[in-house]
């Protein structure tokens, strides 16, 4: 304002208030979300198969359009970025990211930590541990805290852009209540624990589904805290047990609300795991397999849950011969994610380790799947992300190449249309 | 006692004229009626000509008939076919520093600060673990020497991955002498070669002692002396140095130690070192390296953090930027420092720090081969050369590439389908 006050009269001023007026303008135009469009080489939609010459459009953080350049038209308001050479993959979803600067439970695999919601103690350490995800090319990391029993809820958390000030939650956070992170310890502890936590979730589901008598379920001890709230409800509702903040989780994972993953470490777990899965067919929760699981395959082909692995080949004991879990899995077609084997921020040569993956025998495609789609169905956020088709978030990797290529180089990874990291600007 | 000793005298004079002489195993040459093969279909890597897209390569016997385009090629009635659709056809690698060909208890003896009389070739494996696992990753020829533990280890030897007898596998010996400059010989202590002025005199002496021996034999085989040197058998092998038959692998890395190599073995002694190794600043040698013609087997230390310039960079591609040329350079594991099977992988990281991918490539075929002076008989596909051939999914340096099929000498070592994917 003194700006114009003071220059008013003069030829020069009349300059500078057009010139202001139309830096606003401009300003105004930067601030509202510009269409992108991206013309590469080749598309990976994972969902279908892959466009070559394609072109997505993105808008407002979401796909808007994705095809071939000679389907999609690129709008003239589009911002443009063009290279034939390029590829483009959805962005990586890490299924089961524990120790990502998270406390870690109780190992003895027989406490309850159900309630826990890893939301509200998600402390980013540092940037340097949220942009080694997004140098690795995850756009979305199922955030857990490892532990026996159940070591709590897990939570979504996309990386961020770094910004000049110590990282906070609201930075990364995507959402919480992601999952029930369980841990099974092959040990008569443990199969007690989840013998009872699964009778009483059962219970409360048949209750539930029962016509409710009110008063009978007061008389149990586990409920009398929550009892006084509970005693006039006239609406349907769950009993008192699945009210239980350590118990109504476990409900939400058999009634296929909530995904459950169970951590079992070694192949005789899932044999001591077998009694208490018959016994509770509703309990089919995904499995978290430690790599000397191949042992146990036809135990999980027999269950029908789909698998998060880690990508590391195990040694056949007393041999070098290399059993690369990961392919005999896929092979044995059970739904396979893949995760790094180490915690962050040790994401380092992850796509390696795919492209070694692919060498061993699995299909191209199904190694992408693994990383994109499988856990996002697994998860429950196949609507949102893990493919390339118009309406999902504009999550995003742009490849100098093809993906996991030797000469390739991950250039790109957005988050909602967000570069999050850029290795021009990368060390 | 007096009568044996004689004999013995009479047995060493009736073999001397043969000693320093290469021992070539025997690669006969093919017949009309031995096996044919003929692998169609393949995108074909000859490595010293361009690439054929739907090619030929023809095998007879344990050699290369000929290689070409399908439909220009004669295939030979009653070949064995072998489809390629899809797949791409490389002639099977070399590695240069290899230790696992022999068992690993047997690499060092540290008796003497140097052994230029031990020789590895008495206990050459085959069929192990490591060479099966080698073979599957489309290495076939391996350079297996002793360790570094002394300034000279001895003679390695030039081996097959696979065969059916031992015979079969060994290529020649000596493969190459080895002499360790520094670097690790220095670790056993002793007053003299604990450090590098000592190790170096001793490598020097040595060398001259070995030299006037073999000028001393020299001069007598021209006929210009008339008196028989005395026969030494220490120094024995060295003479194939110096007339060139056999290079030395020297392991020898940092600027300065490179240095020397360049000076004392190169210079000095005119004979032909291949530098092995050449690690850290090793690469601030090249203009001298490429002045006069010596090759780098680089590895296994693929890249590094370099302070001059404060970044990561690729060993190989240090070499190649600044001047080695594409034939002279080549890459190594130092197996078991990286596994055998894990050659392919070093050669996808020295094009992920920046070497041209078909330098790559030449780097782990005929390059070494040149090195160890085989490049008339392996290291690229080529009518008369030794039928080693690896069928690959996609470009070998691709880490989501494997092998389907190793054919060493002929025949088929290894196939996906039947023996299930080893890598």
């Amino acid at each position: 304002m003194t700006l114009i006050a003071m220059a008013s009269g003069s030829k020069v001023g009349r300059l500078a208030i057009v010139a202001l007026f139309v830096a606003c303008v401009a300003g105004s135009v930067a601030a509202q979300e510009r269409m992108l469009a991206l013309h590469v080489g080749r598309a990976w939609t994972v969902s279908g198969k892959p466009i070559d010459d394609a072109v997505i459009l993105l808008e407002n953080g979401k796909i808007t359009r994705v095809g071939s350049a000679a389907e999609v038209e690129i709008p003239e308001t589009a911002d443009l970025l063009e290279n034939p050479t390029w590829h483009v993959t959805p962005g990586f979803i890490h299924a089961y990211a524990a120790a990502f600067g998270m406390p870690t439970g109780d190992f003895s695999g027989a406490s309850n930590s159900a309630d826990r919601q890893i939301a509200t103690d998600v402390k980013p350490m540092s940037w340097e541990v949220i942009t080694a995800a997004a140098k690795a090319g995850f756009t979305r990391l199922n955030v857990v805290s490892m532990g026996g029993g159940f070591a709590g809820q897990g939570a979504f958390v996309h990386p961020a852009r770094k910004q000049n000030r110590d990282p906070r939650a609201d930075d990364i956070l995507a959402g919480s209540g992601s999952c029930l992170a369980m841990g099974f310890d092959p040990k008569t502890s443990s199969k007690k624990f989840f013998r009872e936590a699964l009778g009483k979730a059962t219970k409360a589901r048949e209750d539930a589904a029962k016509p409710k008598k009110s008063t009978k379920a007061e008389s149990k001890p586990e409920s009398s805290e929550s009892a006084p709230s509970e005693s006039k409800g006239a609406e349907s509702k769950p009993s008192e047990a699945a009210k239980d903040p350590k118990l109504s989780p476990l409900v939400d994972v058999l009634e296929k609300r909530l995904p459950g993953i169970l951590g079992i470490r070694a192949p005789h777990g899932l044999l001591h795991m077998m009694p208490i899965l018959k016994e509770f067919p509703a309990f089919r929760p995904i499995l978290l397999l430690g790599p000397d699981c191949w042992r146990s395959l036809d135990l999980v082909k027999e269950l029908g849950v789909p698998v998060i692995l880690p990508t590391a080949s195990v040694l056949r004991a007393d041999t070098d011969i290399e059993i690369p879990t990961a392919v005999r899995f896929f092979d044995a077609g059970i739904p396979v994610a893949l995760v790094p084997e180490n915690p962050a921020p040790a994401f380092t040569g992850f796509a390696y380790h795919l492209a070694e993956v692919v060498r061993r025998g699995v299909s191209r495609d199904d190694v992408l799947r693994s990383v994109t789609l499988t856990p996002a169905e697994i998860l429950g956020i196949q609507g949102e992300v893990g493919s390339l088709g118009a309406g999902k978030s504009a999550d995003l990797l742009v490849w100098s190449g093809d993906p996991f290529a030797p000469s390739s180089r991950l250039l790109r990874v957005m988050v909602a249309g967000t570069v999050v990291h850029d290795s021009e600007e990368a060390p | 006692m007096r009568h044996l000793l004689s004999r013995f005298a009479l047995v060493l004079a009736l073999c001397g004229a043969a000693w320093a002489q290469l021992i070539q195993a025997p690669s006969p040459m093919p017949r009309a009626d031995d096996p044919v093969l003929a692998i169609v279909h393949g995108r074909v890597c000859p490595i010293e000509s361009p690439e054929i897209e739907d090619g030929v390569v023809v095998v007879r016997g344990r050699k290369i008939e000929s290689v070409g385009k399908f439909g220009e090629v004669q295939i030979p009635s009653g070949a064995r076919i072998i489809d390629a659709t899809n797949r791409v056809v490389v002639p099977g690698f070399l590695e240069m520093h290899n230790h696992t060909g022999v068992s690993l208890s047997d690499l060092n003896d540290m008796v003497f600060q140097v052994n230029p009389d031990l020789r590895v070739v008495d206990f050459v494996q085959f069929d192990t673990p490591a060479t099966r696992n080698a073979l599957s990753a489309g290495v076939t020829t391996l350079l297996t020497i002793p360790g570094s533990g002394t300034n000279m280890g001895g003679f390695g030897v030039v081996m097959k991955t696979w065969g059916r007898t031992r015979d079969d596998i060994v290529v020649r010996f000596p493969g190459a002498l080895k002499i360790a400059q520094a670097g690790n010989p220095e670790r056993q202590g002793g007053d003299l070669g604990a450090g590098r002025m000592g190790m170096n005199w001793i490598i020097r002496n040595t060398l001259k002692e070995a030299q006037v021996y073999h000028l001393a034999w020299e001069a007598y085989e021209k006929g210009d002396t008339k008196v028989a040197p005395q026969r030494n058998l220490r120094f024995e092998n060295m003479r194939l140095l110096f007339k060139k038959e056999i290079p030395i692998a020297v392991h020898t890395q940092w600027f300065q130690v490179v240095q020397s190599t360049i000076r004392i073995l190169k210079k000095e002694f005119g004979l032909d070192p291949f530098v092995d190794h050449g690690e850290w600043e090793g690469y601030l040698n090249t203009p001298e390296l490429k002045a006069l013609g010596m090759p780098v087997a680089a590895g296994p230390r693929g890249f590094d953090y370099d302070r001059r310039q404060a970044k990561f960079i690729g060993i190989p591609a240090a070499y190649f930027w600044r001047g080695i040329d594409r034939n002279s350079i080549g890459i190594n594991t130092d197996a078991p420092v990286i596994p055998q099977e894990e050659l392919p992988l070093q050669g996808t990281m020295a094009i992920r720090y920046g070497l041209p991918e078909d330098v790559a490539l030449r780097a782990l075929t005929i390059n070494p081969a040149r090195m160890i002076k085989l490049e008339k008989r392996l290291g690229s596909l080529e009518p008369g050369k030794d039928a080693d051939i690896a069928i690959w999914t996609g470009f070998p340096l691709d880490p989501r590439s494997r092998t389907q099929v190793v054919i060493v000498d002929g025949e088929v070592g290894y196939d996906a389908d039947r023996d299930g994917i080893r890598f």
